[in-house]
This record gives C-alpha cells, sequence and structure tokens, in this order.
C-alpha cells in the first residue's frame, strides 16, 4: 500500500514566507548528506526519518528545509536553515 | 510563574541570546497558555492563523497604525503613499500544544500589490527568530525584506484581511 506522503513546504513557518518568499516558488536542488536518516531521539515515534532538503527560495538564496518524516507519511518539525 | 518567563522570553527575542533555560521552559509550556498570555501582555491583534495537520500557526501584533511611504522617480515627482503597518509582531508555531518557532519583528508593513497577481507586499521589520529544529533549538536574525504574496496563498494561510479592508479597500473580498 501506498502511503500519502504530505509536503513539508505546505508546513512552512509564516516567518520564514515573510523571509524566503512563497515556498511553491522555491527550487529544489537536492537532498543533504544524511538526509532520511532515522531519527534517534528517545521521543521519535517507530519509522520517523529525519531530512535535510536543500532549496534556492524565491530570492535566490540557499536555505535547507529540516524536518522529520513518520511512518505514516505525515511531517512535523519544518523549519527553514538560511 | 508563567508570567516572569514570558517577559523573560519577549525580551530576549527583542535583543537575542535565548537560552537553554528559556527554550526548556517553552519545551514544557503549553502553547495556548503561552497564547493567552500574551494576548494579555498586549499583543491583541492576529494579523495570522492557521491549523494544518497538528500544527497551529498563529500571529500577533500590539498595533496596527499607519504609515507614509514616499516613491520618488527621479526628476520627476514625489508620491506619498499611506499603508498600514503592524508594530510588535510575534510568530508563533505549535505542534501538539508545544512551541516550535518563535519569531518577535519589530514591524510589518503591508502594501497591497497587483501584478503579478492580486496580492500584498509584507516587509518585515527586524528582530529575532528562535526555531526547534530536529537536532536542537536555533536563534537567528530577522532580516528586514519584503516578499510579494499572492492574495490566494495569504488566504490559504489564514492572513487576516479584515484589519486591513479600510486601508486598503481594493483588496477587499468581491
Amino acid at each position: 500500500m501506498i502511503v500519502p506522503q504530505e509536503d513539508p513546504l505546505d508546513y512552512i513557518d509564516m516567518i520564514d514566507v515573510l523571509q524566503h518568499g512563497d515556498p511553491s516558488k522555491w527550487t529544489f536542488k537536492a537532498l543533504k548528506a544524511g538526509s532520511g536518516v532515522p531519527a534517534t531521539s528517545p521521543t521519535a515515534s517507530p519509522g520517523t526519518t529525519k531530512h535535510y532538503d536543500i532549496y534556492d527560495d524565491e530570492f535566490g538564496d540557499e536555505i535547507e528545509v529540516h524536518y522529520f518524516r513518520h511512518a505514516d507519511g505525515t511531517v512535523g518539525n519544518v523549519k527553514v536553515k538560511s | 510563574m508563567i508570567t516572569t518567563h514570558t517577559s523573560e522570553l519577549l525580551q530576549r527575542l527583542r535583543e537575542g541570546g535565548v537560552g537553554p533555560d528559556i527554550t526548556a521552559w517553552l519545551e514544557q509550556t503549553p502553547a495556548d497558555q503561552l497564547v493567552e498570555e500574551l494576548r494579555s501582555l498586549g499583543y491583541g491583534l492576529t494579523f495570522q492563523e492557521r491549523h494544518i495537520g497538528k500544527k497551529w500557526e498563529i500571529s500577533l501584533a500590539r498595533y496596527l497604525g499607519l504609515k507614509t511611504l514616499v516613491h520618488r522617480i527621479p526628476d520627476l515627482v514625489v508620491s506619498f503613499v499611506i499603508v498600514p503597518v503592524y508594530l510588535d509582531c510575534l510568530m508563533l508555531s505549535i505542534e501538539e500544544n508545544r512551541v516550535t518557532g518563535i519569531s518577535r519583528v519589530n514591524k510589518l508593513t503591508v502594501r497591497s500589490t497587483r501584478k503579478p497577481e492580486p496580492g500584498l507586499a509584507l516587509k518585515s521589520g527586524h528582530g529575532f527568530q528562535l526555531d526547534k529544529f530536529p537536532d536542537g533549538w536555533e536563534m537567528k536574525p530577522v532580516r528586514s525584506r519584503a516578499a510579494k504574496l499572492s492574495r490566494v496563498f495569504l488566504q490559504n494561510r489564514g492572513w487576516r484581511f479584515d484589519h486591513l479592508q479600510h486601508n486598503i479597500p481594493y483588496q477587499k473580498s468581491p
């Protein structure tokens, strides 16, 4: 069975929208090395992975989107590192 | 006491330098209580709010005022435009009733735009942003920057246009 995957860009914080523009206008560049590894936090639910995606924002600046992806396809703690 | 910690949090968000004492307190404080506390401290205007999945975003301001922008075209004319400005703004991100991000900017200037599509140009002032990343808390400065965002995008993000309808008349819903 295919589990629907949430788009982390739907969860970008408002402050990061103000700083980096409309996420639908960001350009995906690559997965950062180490992206997709299992989350080791004691509070992480089984099957949760940590992700680091690299984008260019609407202004052309390179940013990283960090987030958890849970086993049910949902995402959490979506944050932008610049 | 939540009040003492909230005041300290606001002070440090103004100056930068939030330490582990404050982040540990944030991790244990119910976010709905914090939001109520902020409202009681004067952050009575909600200019953006949405729920998506387990996430709750809410953006608060102390005041909504007006500001005069000056447009100069060399050797031609000077025009003045009065625009709304939210003062002393807080933007919170919350998951499972715990804060995962809080930002404070001194102002947020709002200007209507028609191209490439109807919307708003939102120019943030200076401030600081505190976020809980998968690998821990980080603080960084907020840059003064203007983002042009379509009305449809802002509606989906829970932007509150009702505060602005008297200042930007043609932004009213049809």
